[in-house]
């Protein structure tokens, strides 16, 4: 049985769902990377190898950025390691992260995931989230799978009326959440009316796109016996790669293993999420039961998708699962308690990163927004890049 | 003048490489077929994901198919596509006669109700975006019918 990994410290940039065009990537890096040692309690020359996220070299127009930010944080000649795995990014980072302590190979590893567009206007870098070349090219983009995402309420028969009432109390909900919480991009900003959000595009269901940088430091449970902050362990974690080209979500047989080849499949499922929670229940010994908060990609209907995906609710019960207030930070399941990519903002290479640290956090009790209930044991973060093309999860304990 | 001033700080070129490279899949509608489990592909793969032979052999699609998903893009974002002047698009998922389900532009749309699910389609082809050399690239489309 592998030893648990901790996550010793945490440190996520303010406002990532709005630019930094003052800051260069290795500014919001450093930044990041120093205040998560710093909440680790150890010295930057305790880290002996480090995992980064972004959205690749064509976003940020620099490459070898492993050698680049190691320098920039001034561990060379520490070993690094990069990915790019769109939405799913820094979640990768950190299941590297766990793999690399977990290897023994490292006792200490920084994990950060970041994002910076603004140097290069690219006017449309949706196009490194799908296939450029038979999505792209053809004029799909991002933008339409969000409309594609219909398909999901005329599978389940959703009624107009359930759909409305679930976008505006999700989109409500987030902003609910970010009010409180000094990370988010809407802090502090007045929660909009009902009628206000209705006529928002996707009623108020937009993530907001930005600049950030999250990172945490991981060490094993034997390593770090004496911590400073109360410990919160990885107790499973799921990845799933399947395919960049959206309409091969139609195809389960080319994508899966034997065992889940017969799934029907279309836009209304995130199997592959599905399969990377199953992967993650498995290895920690649980069930959705046993979650009492949840991080999910919000962002058109991929929030309800995802709670589904999790064993949360069943398919096609998550709209009445959020207007039921099952998703409130009191809730049955409290769901993105920081406002989620719509309020508390997207800083892409690095997003999924703020979902486990604000996990984290709750778990350990030091909630920077509204603090959940001292009794829930077990969070979970899940995320899809690329379109699901790369789904991952990953669940947090206190015990 | 010296050579060093005129250098471009960030040059990027796009190739026509990829475009010609691709031209069998993008203009003729050309996927793969595995000879042994006789399992259709489209885009082309290089290895059947089901009896993982390398020994897949070209296969043109008749074009024709149903629509298995529609929806109507008015979203001025896409004008920074190079699509601005085809509002709106109908972007679908396609069941082909053969098989693969595949992403299409529904164009030459005369009534709006009759681009639905279930409506049949065949394959055109047609002028894409214009490519940041100035270029155009031509690629496959739907109309009805």
């Amino acid at each position: 049985m592998k030893e648990r990994v901790v996550v010793l410290g945490s440190h996520a940039l303010p406002k990532p769902g709005n630019n930094k065009i003052d800051k260069s990537f290795k500014q919001l890096v450093v930044e990041a990377c120093y205040g998560a040692i710093e909440d680790a309690g150890i010295s930057p020359l305790d880290i002996e190898a480090a995992s980064f996220s972004y959205f690749g070299e064509g976003e940020i127009g620099h490459g070898g950025i492993g050698p680049t930010l190691v320098d920039a944080l001034g561990l060379a000649p520490i070993p690094s390691y990069t990915n790019s795995a769109n939405c799913a990014s820094a979640h990768i980072a950190f299941l590297n992260g766990c793999d690399m302590v977990q290897s023994k190979r490292y006792k200490y590893v920084l994990v950060c995931g970041f994002d910076k567009h603004t140097d290069l206007i690219s006017l449309e870098n949706y196009m490194i989230s799908s296939d450029s070349m038979y999505d792209y090219s053809l004029g799909m983009s991002h933008i339409d799978y969000l409309l594609l995402s219909a398909e999901y309420f005329k599978q389940y028969n959703i009624s107009p009326a359930v759909q409305q009432a679930a976008m505006v109390r999700f989109a409500q909900l987030m902003r609910e959440n970010a009010y409180c919480h000094p990370i988010a991009s809407m802090y502090g900003q007045p929660v909009p009316t009902s009628t206000q959000i209705e006529n928002m595009f996707f009623s108020g269901n937009v993530l907001s796109a930005g600049e950030g940088a999250s990172a945490v430091v991981l060490a094993l449970e034997s390593i770090a016996e004496d911590t400073k902050n109360p410990k919160v362990y990885v107790t499973g974690t799921g990845h799933v790669s399947t395919s960049q080209y959206a309409a091969h979500r139609y195809h389960p047989e080319l994508l899966y293993s034997d065992q889940v080849r017969n799934y029907s499949s279309n836009f209304a499922e995130a199997i592959p999420l599905e399969l990377a929670c199953k992967k993650a229940y498995e290895e920690a010994g649980l069930t959705s039961d046993d979650i009492g908060i949840l991080g999910v990609y919000d962002q058109a209907v991929n929030h309800f998708l995802s709670i589904e995906a999790s064993g949360i609710c069943q398919k096609g019960q998550a709209p009445q699962f959020i207007i039921d207030g099952k998703g409130d930070l009191d809730g049955v399941c409290a769901i993105n308690t920081d406002g989620g990519n719509i309020a508390r903002g997207h800083a892409g290479g690095g997003a999924s990163m703020y979902q486990i640290i604000e996990i984290s956090r709750q778990l350990q009790g030091r909630a920077e927004g509204k603090q959940i209930n001292s009794s829930v044991q077990y969070g979970m973060s899940t995320v899809p890049g690329g379109f699901y093309s790369t789904a991952a999860s990953v669940i947090l304990s206190k015990v | 003048m010296s050579k060093y001033t005129e250098q471009q700080a960030n040059p990027v070129i796009e190739s026509s490489l990829r475009m010609w490279r691709e031209q069998g899949p993008l203009l003729r509608l050309e996927g793969t077929v595995c000879p042994g489990c006789k399992k259709k592909f489209f885009p082309p793969r290089y290895v059947c994901p089901i009896c993982h032979t390398q020994e897949v052999l070209i296969f043109r699609f008749s074009g024709t198919g149903t629509i298995a998903n529609v929806v109507s893009n008015q979203i001025p974002q896409i004008s920074l596509l190079g699509f601005g002047e085809h509002i709106p698009r109908y972007i679908a998922t396609i069941e082909l006669d053969e098989g693969p389900v595949i992403l299409g532009e529904i164009v030459d749309v005369d009534n709006a109700d009759l681009v639905v699910k279930g409506a049949r389609v065949s394959s055109v082809f047609r002028k894409g975006a214009r490519s940041v050399n100035g270029s155009w690239t031509y690629i496959y489309k739907f109309i009805l019918g």
